[in-house]
């Protein structure tokens, strides 16, 4: 049994006014806040989860992406999640928040 | 009620309908009895009557005749005298006249004149016309020769008829107006072969008269005189008196019966008539009759009938006054007796009537005047008495039901409040109770209850005694058992604690037996105590079995006692079921008990839930004992284990604990080869749970825990969330609006939506203070 509180690694990879955040391990209450804190969003037109190596999204995960969506909004830049797995896309779907996900 | 008076008011009394019954009687018998001797009394008078007046009439009878007699011999002496002289020799007929005339003279009070008369060619009258008395007494009279002198009297046309003794019809003098009635006889001179003349005496009838007027004032009957022709000689009527005959007065009244009396009488008959009517009285009358046969007249006495029957009438009226008075006090008496009787009556019944409505304050007065009331009244209070006495001993035990039945009330409300129906929904085991308290309320209980979240104590006990003393001693011993057993730390502690507790509480040497099981309903381990108490059954899978425990001594009698309790363990589906006495004691009407062997035999059928199990034995033991009472109270307890697959994690209720949680149960779920794809919806769900609770099921200073349990049976996961927060049910809450736009989504409410979206099933319940959500998922790629 994992006794220590997991922790979300975030890898960043900028490009011009595009920022490819590449996340692993899952988004709850704990690791939410810091991914959040994490991105720097100053100056970006895209921003891209790569969602390969998410294990899980909360709800927690769900608001954040929701944060991120309205403050790129706000700067007229998109948001994009991809490679995101038929659970974690079921996720998504459940709660109404599938336009967040990459077309396929 | 109303129709009685009615009715009642319809009847006379009794006293009334006697009393008119009473005098009718008496008023017929006395009418008769008055018609009777009114009838012989007429019978009597009338013919008293009628000897008076014929006694009467014969008197006047015989002096009419002796004065007719008296007047034909003077008349007969004249005519002798006169038959032997010669013709004209006056000489001689003037000596005898004068004789005769003398003789007349000296009773001349009753004849008013003699004549001698002389046929033609003589053609004398001598007679008393003129007539002058010497100093010696002769009487002078002078023979008058007045042609037909005779004829100026009534009586001459009757003289062609005359060859004898001849007496005129009565006629009134023309001088004196007198009534008078003149005797005549034809005579012949010596050698004289035709009647020469006829001498004539009148007699005065006045005298006769007067003395039958003076009769009729002064007696009551009336004489009337008539003459052979029934011409009223008298009568006080003067335009009748010589001037009618009877059967003119007959004809003019009409009254035929008059006629027919007037013929008797002149027929020469005696004897009675009843007239209608009588100008004589001027009414009904009754007339007697007696012939004068020497000159075919008659003689009436009329009667008044009123007068003669006056005497009857009056004793008749004198009679009805004291009858009608009689009459009347007879009533009165009659009515005064009845209603004296008849009024005991009446207030008898109305008493009797104050029975019937239960009022027996007022007993019958035992002074009836009359025998039969009396003995009705003595009858009655007899009754009275029994009824009282009666009633009151109806009264005390009906009293004494209701004191029974309130006090069986009582002790069985206080029996049934304690107990509790209300199972613990629990996943780890089913059970059940049944309880029926006997008539008389036998201090039976039963409780369960969890010691803490994995220990649930499960008991049931008899207290000794019966009734509200019983009730509540059980209710003391049934609040200090869970007391003990939930504070104490072992349970052989909990009823040692008991045991003296109830011991130094027991003045009524009252005493207690129980069984007690506790099972941790993780690991299915029990450990039980039995103080004194009935054997229990313990099925673990081949059937149930008893189980004899050491059977320590029952609580509350002995101090100090060290109990000591047994272990067993309980697998999945094995089963406990506990009772007490009235079930194995139940009698059939042989008074033979049910028996641990029939209780086992009847068990040994499975049923699908421990309710359905207690039903049946139930049913079996009221088929055993039939139309016998139970003596007892029967109490049963069956528990079911079911154990649980899963394991059990306690954390504290903080969101650093996450991640443990989440791999506990990853872990489990991996070991129980559930598909990543459940488990990933399994994981999902149980973080917004964990989540939830961590965030606000306990206040910040609280340090709440969170219990998991998982379960993996029939196919299905489970994880059951358990906490000792607030009271929160998230199924309550409203679904998030999916649809719209999710940047305006509130975020509010989505965790516990992505629970019931990814979860297969979800419940929640609040029991023993927690809140009880669990989660499953099925097995099975979705």
């Amino acid at each position: 049994m994992e006794k220590e509180t997991k922790k979300i690694e975030i890898k960043q990879e900028k490009n011009g006014n595009k920022l490819v955040c590449k996340l692993k391990g899952w988004l709850d209450p704990n690791t939410s806040p810091e991914l959040l804190a994490a991105v720097d969003l100053k100056g970006l037109k895209e921003l891209v989860f790569d969602m390969k190596d998410v294990e899980y999204v909360f709800s927690a995960g769900l608001r954040a992406f929701l944060q991120f969506q309205k403050m790129m909004d706000a700067q007229n830049g998109t948001v994009k999640l991809i490679n995101v797995s038929d659970s974690i896309r079921s996720i998504f779907e459940y709660t109404g928040f599938e336009s967040l996900l990459e077309s396929k | 009620m109303m129709n009685n008076l009615k009715l009642l008011s319809n009847k006379q009394s009794l006293a009334f309908k006697l009393s008119i019954g009473i005098l009718i009687c008496v008023l017929v018998v006395f009418l008769g009895l008055g018609v009777f001797l009114s009838k012989s009394a007429r019978h009597i008078v009338s013919s008293n009557a009628e000897e008076m007046g014929k006694k009467s009439v014969q008197a006047y009878v015989s002096d009419i005749t002796h004065l007719a007699l008296d007047t034909e011999q003077l008349v007969l002496n004249t005519k002798n005298m006169l038959s032997q002289l010669e013709d004209n020799d006056v000489e001689s007929m003037e000596l005898a006249l004068n004789s005769a005339v003398k003789t007349i003279y000296r009773s001349a009070l009753t004849y008013t004149e003699a004549w001698v008369y002389v046929f033609p060619p003589e053609d004398v009258s001598y007679g008393t016309l003129y007539r002058s008395v010497d100093l010696n007494g002769n009487v002078s009279f002078k023979a008058q020769k007045i042609e037909n002198f005779y004829k100026i009297f009534p009586w001459f046309k009757e003289v062609p008829k005359i060859e004898e003794i001849y007496w005129s019809e009565p006629y009134e003098d023309m001088l004196t107006k007198k009534p008078v009635v003149t005797c005549l006889v034809p005579f012949l001179f010596q050698n004289s072969s035709d009647f020469d003349g006829l001498v004539a005496l009148t007699v005065d009838l006045s005298k006769m008269k007067e003395s039958m007027d003076s009769f009729s004032s002064s007696e009551k009957g009336k004489l009337l005189l008539i003459s052979k022709n029934g011409l009223y000689i008298t009568h006080p009527d003067p335009e009748i008196a010589l001037k009618m005959t009877i059967f003119d007065l007959a004809k003019r009244n009409k009254v035929p019966e008059l006629t027919q009396s007037g013929q008797e009488v002149l027929s020469g008959k005696t004897g009675m008539t009843r007239l209608s009517y009588s100008s004589v009285v001027k009414g009904p009358a009754v007339a007697f009759y007696a012939p004068i046969k020497h000159l075919s007249w008659g003689l009436r006495l009329v009667y008044s009938e009123n007068e003669i029957f006056n005497p009857i009438r009056r004793v008749q009226y004198m009679t009805i006054l004291p009858l009608i008075i009689g009459m009347l006090v007879l009533f009165l008496i009659v009515y005064h007796i009845c209603h004296e009787s008849t009024k005991q009556l009446l207030s008898l019944s109305k008493i009797a009537a104050n029975y019937g409505k239960g009022d027996f304050s007022k007993s019958f007065e035992e002074k009836a005047s009359a025998r039969e009331v009396f003995v009705l009244s003595k009858a009655m209070n007899d009754m009275r008495e029994n009824l009282l006495n009666y009633i009151q001993k109806e009264k005390e035990a009906v009293i004494e039901k209701q004191k029974n039945e309130s006090e069986l009330n009582i002790a069985r409300s206080i029996q049934s409040s304690a107990l509790s129906t209300s199972y613990p929904k629990h996943h780890a085991f089913k059970m059940s109770t049944k309880m029926v308290s006997a008539k008389r309320v036998g201090g039976d209980f039963y409780d369960f209850f969890f010691i803490d979240r994995n220990h649930f104590a499960i008991m049931v006990a008899d207290v000794s005694g019966k009734g509200i003393p019983a009730a509540l001693y059980m209710m003391k011993a049934q609040a200090l058992i869970k007391n003990a057993v939930k504070s104490s730390k072992t349970l052989s502690e909990a009823f040692y604690t008991i045991n003296n507790d109830l011991y130094e509480s027991n003045d009524s040497c009252m005493f207690v037996s129980a069984f007690m099981a506790v099972v941790d309903v993780l690991s299915g381990e029990v450990e039980y105590i039995n103080a004194g108490h009935t054997h229990p059954l313990f099925d673990d899978g081949n059937g149930y079995e008893f189980i004899r425990p050491e059977k320590n001594v029952v609580l509350g009698v002995k101090k100090n006692v060290r109990f000591i309790t047994q272990k067993l363990t309980m697998k999945r589906n094995d089963r406990l079921f506990l009772y007490t006495d009235g079930v194995t004691e139940a009698e059939n009407k042989n008074s033979d008990f049910y028996g641990e062997e029939r209780l086992k035999k009847v068990l040994s059928q499975k049923f699908v839930s421990p309710e359905k199990t207690l039903d049946h034995v139930l049913k079996n033991i009221r088929k055993y004992a039939g139309d016998t009472a139970q003596s007892d109270d029967i109490t049963m307890l069956e528990f079911c284990y079911q154990g649980t697959n899963g394991r059990q994690l306690t954390v504290d209720a903080k969101l650093d604990k996450l991640s443990e949680v989440l791999s506990f149960l990853r872990d489990d779920m991996c070991e129980n080869n559930i598909l990543p794809s459940v488990q990933f919806r399994m994981i999902e769900a149980a973080e917004e749970v964990f989540v939830n609770i961590a965030q606000y099921a306990y206040a910040d200073f609280e340090n709440g825990k969170v219990d998991i349990l998982t379960d993996f049976r029939e196919n299905t996961y489970m994880a059951a969330f358990i906490d000792g927060g607030r009271k929160y049910n998230p199924l309550a809450i409203k679904d998030p609006k999916v649809k719209a736009d999710f940047r305006d989504r509130q975020i509010g409410g989505l965790g516990i939506f992505l629970v019931k979206k990814l979860a297969d099933l979800v419940e929640y319940e609040y029991d023993n203070n927690h809140n009880i959500l669990k989660i499953s998922v099925i097995n099975k790629e979705k």
